[in-house]
């Protein structure tokens, strides 16, 4: 042991508290060194001008005892109520209770923060890596009636192909009424499917027993095996068979876009029709003139009407015819394509680290958004986590003050 | 520690703690009376205010019979005992810091054997120890309080203070250089006074 050490111990060697191998350490460096010496009979004179000191201080009053007795009377009295009140298991809850009460609130607005973030997310998400656009229908003649909500109609077919049996397609509810109006309906519809080939025949199968047939086909077959295969159909159906088939047409694959046009054609058959039965008068009128005139001039004449007359009856009944053969049948475009990642067959080592590097992006975007949305939450939300907070706390300090003054 | 009744030994402190946890209020009274004047001192010394230093003597007792079943008898029950009134006394402490109390306070009953004279140079050497004392810091007035009136050893006050044993010493080393330099200044204020008497 140093002087050092010696010195930091010998207030308690004049007190006579220290243990034998202290006491004696310190015997040994008293025996020798003058400057420990002196310190040690400072202390000791310091220590009896403090003894004496304390030897005069007050006493304590002789009722302190009384006073404690009462207190803990008084304690012994608020506990036997207190277990009255809540048993001692209870009692023992209230922080945990309060706690709860606490973070309630603060879980439950961190979990709906959490998942209003991660489905806007995945909402967009979804949209944006899939690289299909969201299914619309369109209906471009706004002067139509329109449905007053679209529906979803599943609809089942066999597809050859084994594409995707089943499709929730947005169709309209009901065509519109015919019964006094003259429309002519066009569709296009857009599809993904495993094999372009099977559906082209399915197009045909779908055609024809809706009464119509396809009318136009175009088929690229790649060259390269790992290019897309793409087709281009045009089919005509009887209208009243026009909503049927396009849910049926729906089926064959993954629906990326579908488009409805309606022209309301009562006017321009009308039109064409007294347009028609004037020409066709005028035609008349020319040929009584003609029986009726006698001079060559004359008849000349009335044939150059005649023949202009013949003109427009015939532009004007192709017209009319038509017009309506639209309203009678309807035309759908068809584009059928097989997706990219389907032509490649098996995806290949590279494209599934890209695959799992992209998911592990997102799935760190989401994160980031959620926690995000979490913070923007607790802050729109702090001045009510502050009163819970402060109201919690003013609880604890009473109920802590209560058991103190107890 | 030593305790004002020489009656008591740790053991039977310690009994009468598990006695007090139990809810035996004669243990209790013995306990109290073992370390009412004690406790009160050195409360006294921290505080430095009569009715503050019992109100906590008895805050300090209502703790022990409130808590003496948390007492596991790993440390002496002085140990225990001062260690709650450490803690009491500082909390106190931080929420007022209560002024220094008249010299009158010290006088006890004039002792007869003593002149008058007498008496009044030791009552102004005890208040100048007593003003140099309570110059000190809190931690250095314990530290000298419980080292040289309650015979506490430097380990047991390094258990009440919660702090390291080479803590205390460093204290008690500052607080014995604090108080000789207090002394000297109130050795010369008396001196003085002496010269202009």
């Amino acid at each position: 042991m140093n002087h050092k050490e010696i010195l930091g111990l010998l207030p308690w060697y004049v007190s006579g508290t220290l243990g034998p191998d202290d006491r004696r350490a310190v015997e040994e460096e008293l025996a020798s060194c003058h400057e420990c010496a002196a310190h040690a009979e400072e202390l000791t004179g310091m220590r009896g001008a403090i003894v004496g000191c304390n030897e005069q201080f007050p006493e304590p009053s002789p009722f302190l005892l009384s006073r404690a007795l009462s207190r803990v009377d008084e304690h012994e009295r608020y506990r036997a109520t207190e277990k009255e009140v809540l048993t001692g298991w209870w009692r023992r809850q209230i922080p945990v209770v309060a706690s709860i009460i606490l973070a309630v609130p603060l879980i439950v607005i961190a979990a709906v923060a959490a998942v209003i973030g991660a489905r806007s997310f995945y909402a967009q998400d979804v949209a944006s890596t899939n690289g299909v656009q969201p299914v619309s229908v369109e209906y471009l003649n706004s002067s139509l009636p329109r449905p007053a909500e679209p529906s979803r109609v599943a609809q089942s077919i066999a597809a050859p192909s084994g594409a995707q049996a089943t499709h929730d397609v947005i169709a309209p509810l009901a065509p519109p009424s015919r019964t006094q109006n003259q429309i002519a309906r066009t569709g296009q519809i857009s599809l993904f499917v495993r094999d372009v080939e099977p559906s082209v025949r399915s197009l045909y199968q779908i055609a024809r027993q809706a009464g119509g047939d396809v009318v136009g086909l175009q088929d690229d077959v790649p060259s390269d095996p790992s290019a897309r295969h793409t087709a281009e159909a045009t089919l005509s159906v009887p209208v009243t068979r026009f909503d049927s088939t396009m849910q049926t047409l729906a089926g064959l694959g993954k629906l990326t876009s579908e488009t409805v046009q309606a022209e309301n054609e009562t006017g321009s058959i009308v039109d064409y029709r007294a347009r028609l039965e004037n020409a066709r008068r005028t035609e008349a009128d020319i040929r009584q003139i003609m029986d009726r005139s006698g001079s060559i001039e004359q008849v000349l004449a009335a044939e150059s009407q005649l023949s202009s007359a013949r003109q427009d009856i015939e532009q004007l009944s192709a017209e009319l015819n038509n017009a309506e053969h639209a309203v009678a049948d309807s035309t759908i475009s068809v584009d059928l394509s097989t997706e990219a990642a389907a032509a490649g067959g098996q995806p290949s080592f590279r494209s599934q680290l890209a695959d799992a590097w992209a998911a592990a992006r997102r799935a760190v975007t989401a994160v980031s958004v959620g926690l995000a949305s979490i913070v923007l939450w607790l802050l729109a939300f702090a001045p009510y986590i502050v009163l819970v907070g402060l109201i919690g706390g003013f609880i604890w300090l009473a109920y802590r003050r209560r058991g103190v003054t107890a | 520690m030593r305790a004002d009744r020489e009656d008591t030994s740790p053991e039977r402190e310690t009994q009468w703690i598990r006695d007090i946890a139990k809810g035996d209020r004669g243990a209790f009274e013995s306990f109290y009376q073992t370390y009412q004047s004690r406790l009160f001192h050195y409360l006294y010394v921290m505080v430095r205010a009569v009715e503050l230093a019992e109100e906590l003597t008895n805050d300090v007792m209502l703790e022990v019979w409130k808590g003496a079943g948390r007492f596991r008898g790993q440390s002496k029950p002085s140990t225990w005992l001062f260690g709650i009134a450490h803690h009491k006394a500082l909390n106190e402490l931080r929420r007022r810091r209560p002024p220094l109390e008249s010299l009158q306070a010290l006088h006890k009953t004039p002792d007869p054997a003593l002149g008058p004279e007498a008496l009044t140079v030791r009552d102004s050497v005890r208040a100048g120890i007593w003003r140099a004392l309570s110059a000190l810091s809190p931690e250095h007035r314990e530290v000298v309080e419980l080292t040289f009136y309650h015979q506490a050893t430097y380990q047991e006050i390094a258990a009440i203070v919660s702090c390291p044993a080479n803590t205390v010493k460093t204290r008690a080393f500052y607080a014995k250089r604090h108080l000789r330099k207090l002394l000297a200044e109130e050795g010369s204020q008396m001196d003085d006074r002496e010269r202009s008497s």
